[in-house]
């Protein structure tokens, strides 16, 4: 990877690289076009689709992994030439890989889990739409053609998050993804406008060779990275602004299965690994921060949710947090690595969440009864009915928690192991938190991710318990259709080591390593520090692993206690105790900190309140004020009316009068007898006599 | 010799007596009779200037004047007869189809 432009004067690549998302958005067009004569995509429609899809982009993963490529063109010109330029990278094109990959998948799964639903094909051409958004952002090497297909990703995930837009809950979600986003792209946008003010250019090389080459000004720098970066707290599900996340599960599942592995939130790090060359200690300092909170923050919210696709979006917040923290703590292998691994165990979790709440949504769909099929607390015992969904579930769960021989345990043994040296090769020991944060993290990921698999897949068939018409229902309750089995049957293999690295403990090995590293030359700012926490990560890097084994087994331990076996505990929880008697830290965790509640007193009651007082004013003072304009308007219009029509028409009138007047005169003189016209002339001679002689 | 005012005078005459007629009268004939006095009073300027003129061109030139005055009175006599055939007499103020 190298930021150093490069110029290949090969047209074909750029073809087909643009050939990629213009494809997605011609089939986007048209099925929005004819969505009311497409019901279903056939098999053979899905194949050739698919297939050709696949084949381009996979000989452009090809491409890229063996060259960068970047194309640069003069974009428009308003006395400062701009100029845009398209490429494609190592990270670029493993990035393209999975996006087809994670997209592939789910348009199949979605062949099969949307079949009934009304708005099919506006379902697919969002999904399209969104999968050439992502390819997008991915081919950009430039900050405004990046914002662009940042903004196009937002939209479409408003459209899939809103599918059901008859369903209020899914408004509201909409709405909040697509305002947390608007206020991070805000950030962003600052962001790019300072970089543009100093550097004159929104070419991402050009700015990095401009620092190089010693043009720094380090306040700008610091803002404009901040900037940057709170762009990827909107998309990614920061801290501050992770609320939209856990309500996106409105979205219609294998949406939500691509929105957390490859598209939506995924589009934050990446950019965020794009830009990392010019983002200055102090603001990788304040991100891995943020990161680490984030994480925290999401794990402690998963540990108590219900509702099994809240889980795994807290999960997915808490692990996007890990990432984020990586990155902040100069890393880049680690945090890359980990969105690959994540990416697969999160779409593969997803789509199985997908294939169990299909079947609880058949039962009650069947017997017409009233129950959350979401609800963990109903399930249990699943893996007796689906047995295959089981096994898939396990081996992503496990990647999730991070337990050893899977991906999940590789990339973020690499994320430990980069935040713990980075924290050691501080100066100032407050800086043990950040690691400590992470593995409490990781404590409470192997604790959620344990209670979610105990809870769903062991134990009885609870929903007897809570519907008793449903008692012994539990046979009805199947494996998925072959369709969205097969999906997440090809994904869960991918939750294990040996496609990532091939050392069970140590990515450093890995064919990806070559791929995902920057070269130090890439890094402006902090080479030294790099030297520093390679050293650092080689000392350390055992230690960790043998911590965060001790750490998984007792998060696990503790689920399998609490959860796994009848405990009074989990007779507790799974009696439908209302979540307001439980204990505070249960209470906390199970509305994420309160944090949607604290936004809505202190951000959107005033609000509310000044729009409120604004529409009083409004009504009281402005629409008064307006209608007595309106009313002086009239009275003076009747004033000009009377004015035109007496004074103006009047003199109008007098004169065609008077002139009237005169025709009928003179027309008196045309009286048709030749001796009065003879005394005229005779007359007329007289005064010209007359005239003539004075 | 007779001084030339003294012919300006009867000429003077003759054409308001003219004018008078041509005006006044309601019969066509007597109208016309109007302007043969008016081109009477013309040719006895004519004759009567031309006293001192040796070639007497004054003279000649009446009698063409006499030609053309006989010529225009066959074309109103004409014209009066087809006004009396249209009309039956000839009454000028009947004549006023042309009147706007």
């Amino acid at each position: 990877m190298n930021f150093i432009v490069q110029h290949f004067e090969n047209q074909t690549i750029a073809i087909l690289m643009v050939l990629i998302p213009i494809y997605l958005l011609a089939s986007a067009i048209s099925l929005f076009v004819f969505r009311n004569q497409i019901q279903q995509i056939t098999n053979s429609q899905l194949a050739i689709l698919g297939t050709g899809f696949f084949l381009l982009s996979s000989y452009l993963v090809y491409v890229g992994l063996n060259q960068t490529q970047v194309f640069q063109f003069e974009w428009f010109d308003f006395g400062k030439v701009i100029n845009v330029s398209f490429g494609l990278d190592n990270q670029g094109s493993l990035m393209l890989g999975l996006v087809t990959f994670i997209t592939l998948l789910v348009i199949v799964y979605s062949v099969s889990y949307m079949k009934h639903e009304k708005g099919y094909a506006r379902y697919f051409a969002s999904l399209f739409l969104f999968a050439a958004a992502m390819i997008g952002i991915v081919f950009s090497f430039n900050l405004l053609l990046i914002f662009i297909f940042w903004e196009l990703v937002g939209f479409c995930s408003y459209l899939l998050i809103n599918f059901w837009f008859k369903k209020p809950s899914a408004n509201e979600a909409a709405r909040k993804a697509f305002i947390a986003n608007r206020i991070g792209d805000l950030g962003f946008v600052m962001g790019i406008g300072l970089l543009f003010a100093e550097y004159g250019t929104f070419e991402l090389n050009e700015i990095i060779l401009a620092i190089k080459s010693g043009h720094v000004n380090e306040l700008l720098l610091f803002w404009a990275g901040l900037g940057i970066f709170f762009g990827c707290v909107g998309k990614s599900a920061q801290f501050p602004l992770l609320v939209w996340l856990p309500d996106a599960m409105q979205a219609p599942t294998p949406v939500s299965a691509l929105l957390h592995a490859a598209t939506m939130v995924a589009a934050g790090i990446f950019l965020l690994a794009r830009v990392m060359p010019i983002l200055l200690p102090d603001v990788l300092t304040i991100i891995a921060y943020v990161g680490a909170i984030t994480s925290i923050v999401g794990a402690f919210s998963a540990a108590s949710q219900t509702d099994i696709k809240k889980i795994m979006a807290y999960s997915t917040v808490s692990q996007l947090g890990y990432m984020v923290a990586a990155i902040g703590a100069h890393s880049y292998f680690a945090p890359m690595l980990h969105l690959f691994t994540h990416a697969i165990f999160k779409a593969c979790l997803f789509l199985c969440a997908g294939a169990i709440i299909h079947a609880m949504a058949h039962l009650k769909h069947y017997t017409e009864l009233n129950f959350d099929p979401q609800d963990i607390r109903l399930m249990g015992g699943l893996r007796k009915r689906m047995p295959l969904t089981f096994v898939a579930f396990l081996f992503a769960s496990l990647a999730s928690a991070g337990v050893p021989l899977s991906a999940g345990f590789l990339s973020k043994d690499e994320i430990l192991v980069a935040i713990s040296s980075w924290a050691a090769i501080q100066s100032n020991p407050i800086h043990y938190a950040l690691p400590l944060l992470i593995f409490c993290t990781s404590l409470m990921t192997a604790f959620y991710s344990g209670r979610m698999f105990f809870l769903i897949f062991f134990g009885g068939f609870r929903l007897g318990k809570f519907v008793p018409e449903l008692k012994g229902f539990s046979a009805y309750i199947h494996e998925a259709p072959k369709l969205m089995l097969a999906t997440y049957l090809i994904l869960a293999p991918f939750c294990l080591f040996v496609f990532f690295s091939f050392n069970p403990i140590d990515p450093e090995t890995s064919w990806l390593v070559k791929y995902l590293t920057h070269p130090s030359s890439a890094f402006v700012f902090e080479s030294d520090i790099l030297k520093a926490l390679a050293l650092k990560q080689d000392e350390l890097h055992y230690w960790i692993i043998s911590i965060s084994v001790v750490v998984l087994t007792l998060g696990f331990g503790l689920a399998y206690v609490l959860y796994g076996v009848k405990t009074k505990y989990k007779k507790d929880f799974v009696t439908n105790e209302p979540i307001s008697q439980m204990g505070l830290v249960t209470r906390l965790s199970y509305n994420g900190l309160y944090l949607n509640q604290i936004y809505q007193t202190i951000l959107v009651s005033p609000f509310n309140l000044i729009a409120e007082k604004a529409s009083d004013f409004d009504k009281k003072w402005i629409d008064k004020s307006v209608e007595n304009a309106s009313i002086l308007f009239v009275a003076c219009s009747h004033l000009v009316t009377w004015f035109d029509k007496n004074i103006v028409d009047g003199s109008v009138t007098a004169l065609m009068w008077l002139i009237e007047q005169m025709g009928l005169q003179l027309k008196k003189l045309q009286n048709g007898k030749v001796q009065s016209y003879i005394s005229l002339v005779f007359v007329a001679i007289l005064i010209g006599l007359v005239w003539a002689l004075i | 010799m007779i001084p030339v005012i003294y012919y300006v005078y009867i000429s003077i005459c003759l054409l308001s007596i003219g004018i008078y007629l041509l005006i006044t009268r309601t019969n066509a004939v007597m109208a016309l009779m109007g302007v043969e006095l008016m081109f009477n009073a013309a040719n006895l300027n004519l004759v009567a200037f031309s006293q001192n003129d040796l070639l007497k061109q004054g003279w000649f030139f009446s009698l063409f004047l006499f030609v053309v005055v006989a010529c225009e009175s066959v074309i109103a006599l004409a014209i009066f007869y087809l006004l009396s055939k249209q009309t039956g007499d000839t009454e000028l103020d009947k004549a006023d189809t042309m009147k706007g």
